[in-house]
Order: structure tokens, then C-alpha cells, then sequence
């Protein structure tokens, strides 16, 4: 599956190997989100990155990315507007790196994932994303 | 699409299923077997062989059209493993919430409410519209049951609007289905620790006979 877009040399191909490279750190650097039986490494640098890009399908629609991200959120949080912010991060990310335009970005939460145990951790995520 | 590929998957399972019996039953049947046995009495007196060709076709096909049966019920389109999604979409960005992840937060809402525990749910839910039907043990020594159920619904009702996004909460139904007793009062019962003075007691003593 190959997305495209047009420039006045001609038309540049991206594969969805690439948009799923895109994709996943977006994911990884959301507070709130995670993919499904997601384990964390102990150093940043060790993290499996194929790990995130598992629950990543992409396709494309006349040229366009058609993107379907497999998450399971964080308990407590405010899943609607978490996962559209964490959406324009996808679209704005993929945009910037690749150039390519989205025509559809579906967040699917699978699950929910205990929030560390913080005190008032529920109240305090409930202002702001990041 | 998915309704039509499961409907032609099993037209063709059970095509082939009541083919291969059309053919046993054909291979096993008197006029095959009439004119086999004979078949069977010469052959098996000069090379021993017991099977009639016709016959021989005839379990063949059956066997081969079970095969074809059994494979094609095989790759039946599985269903979603992630089960069933709640959906709702705003200007090109879609977000579905699986009805396990629904459940999940639903069973750890519960541990959040005084004196309610096991909280688990039924959904009904269509486009952004949802109904949630929820059993919950409550806690008699603690909390009386009507604040409880009224701290329940409350608080779904709530946490479906502002945490799950669902801007149309249908009916909230609670039906509590047991009875946890953790409470100073039920440990009073069981001995284990004095009521607050003025506290009534829940033991109940018959009348004496007459």
C-alpha cells in the first residue's frame, strides 16, 4: 500500500512502512495512550519501536493516508478529547515529515490501562493533555 | 460486505456438506450396492478387492467434497476479536471505543464509589448514543442502598459524557445483584467488633414459642 502525492516534478510515492514510522512516536510520546499489551523499557533508547507500530494499519485512498491506530488509553482521562488531540498530532506529524494529507484517522481504544498510582492523579490529568 | 461474505461462505459450506452425504448415501445405497455386490463376491474370489469402482467414486467424492466443506468453514470471516465498537467521528478523525474497553473502565469506575464494588456493565450503544445497564454489590454496612444506587448513576452517567465523550447518555439502570459486607455493622454481626454506641444492631431474635 503506497501513499502519494503530487508536486510540480511529479508524483512522490511513500510507503506505509514509512507513515507507520511516522505514526509511532506520536504515539509513544502521548502521556495517555499506549498500544496494546504495550511493555516499556527501562531506557528510552531500548524501546521496541516495532512493538508500537504493530497496532498500526495503513492504506491508502487516492493517495491519501487512511490510518486505523489500535491503543488502549489510560484510566481517567478524558478518552474523547485525549484521543482527537493525539489524532491532530498524527495528521500534523505526517504532514510535516512526509507530506502526505489524511484522508481519515480512526483512534480505536481497545482498552484501559490503570494511571500510575499518583495521589488526585484522576483530578489532576483531567486539565491538560501534556 | 461482511454480512454477504459470511452469508456465501455458509451457503457453500452447507452445499458441499449435503453433497458429500448425497454421495455416501449414493455409494452405501442398494442400487450401487446391488450391482456391487456381485462386483464384490467375483473380486474378492479372484484379487480381492473389495471395493466396487462406483463405489469407490462415490466415497471419493464425498470424501473430497467433505475436505472442500471443512475448509472452506475454516476461513470463515472471523468476527472482530477486539469485539464490538462504539463509535463517533468528528471532521475526518474517528475514535471507536471497544465495548471491552467500555467494560474495563466501568469495573474500575466501581472501585471509586463508596461502599460499591463488582461493578459490571451491559451496553447498548448506537452512533453516539449509549444505555448502560450496570450490577453492582453494595455495601450495607457502609452506604444504604438507594444513595449508592444514586451515587452509581451519577456518576456513569457523568463519566460517559465528559471521559467517554458520548454526548447522548441514554437510560442508566442499576440493579444492584449482591450484598457486600465489609462494614462495621456486619462485622458487629459476625462478632468481630462492638457497635458505636447508639447504633442499633441488625441480629434478629424470634419471639419466643407459645
Amino acid at each position: 500500500m503506497v501513499c502519494y502525492y503530487e508536486t510540480e516534478l511529479g508524483r512522490v510515492y511513500i510507503g506505509a512502512d514509512i507513515v507507520r514510522a511516522v505514526i509511532a512516536p506520536e504515539i509513544a510520546k502521548s502521556r495517555y495512550f499506549r498500544p496494546m499489551n504495550y511493555v516499556v523499557a527501562d531506557k528510552p533508547e531500548e524501546q521496541d519501536l516495532r512493538q508500537l507500530e504493530r497496532g498500526i494499519q495503513v492504506e491508502s485512498e487516492d493517495g491519501r493516508v487512511v490510518a486505523k491506530v489500535h491503543v488502549e488509553a489510560q484510566y481517567g482521562i478524558p478518552i474523547n478529547k485525549e484521543a482527537e488531540a493525539l489524532a491532530g498530532d498524527i495528521r500534523q506529524a505526517l504532514k510535516v515529515s512526509t507530506g502526505l494529507e489524511v484522508a481519515n484517522l480512526i483512534v480505536n481504544v481497545d482498552g484501559v490501562y490503570p494511571a500510575p498510582s499518583e495521589p488526585n492523579a484522576r483530578k489532576a490529568r483531567r486539565g491538560g493533555r501534556r | 460486505m461482511n454480512t454477504l461474505r459470511w452469508l456465501i461462505h455458509l451457503v457453500l459450506v452447507a452445499y458441499f456438506i449435503v453433497l458429500a452425504i448425497v454421495m455416501f448415501t449414493l455409494g452405501t445405497s442398494h442400487r450401487v450396492s446391488h450391482a456391487a455386490h456381485e462386483w464384490v463376491w467375483r473380486q474378492a474370489a479372484t484379487e480381492g478387492t473389495p471395493w466396487h469402482p462406483e463405489r469407490r467414486l462415490a466415497y471419493g467424492a464425498g470424501a473430497i467434497l467433505l475436505i472442500l466443506g471443512a475448509l472452506t468453514a475454516a476461513t470463515l470471516p472471523r468476527r472482530d476479536r477486539r469485539g464490538d465498537v462504539l463509535t463517533y467521528s468528528q471532521e475526518g478523525t474517528e475514535v471507536r471505543i471497544a465495548r471491552r474497553a467500555v467494560e474495563d473502565f466501568v469495573s474500575k469506575l466501581g472501585k471509586e464509589i463508596d461502599g460499591v464494588s463488582d461493578m459490571s456493565c451491559w451496553i447498548a450503544a448506537k452512533n453516539d448514543w449509549i444505555q448502560v445497564n450496570v450490577h453492582v454489590s453494595v455495601d450495607v454496612g457502609r452506604v444504604a442502598i438507594p444513595s449508592a444506587c444514586q451515587a452509581v448513576k451519577a456518576t456513569l452517567e457523568r463519566e460517559m459524557r465528559e471521559t467517554l465523550g458520548f454526548p447522548n447518555v441514554g437510560e442508566v439502570t442499576v440493579q444492584v445483584s449482591r450484598l457486600a459486607q465489609t462494614g462495621p455493622r456486619a462485622r458487629a454481626r459476625k462478632g468481630e467488633e462492638t457497635l458505636p454506641a447508639g447504633e442499633e444492631s441488625y441480629s434478629y431474635t424470634p419471639p419466643p414459642e407459645t
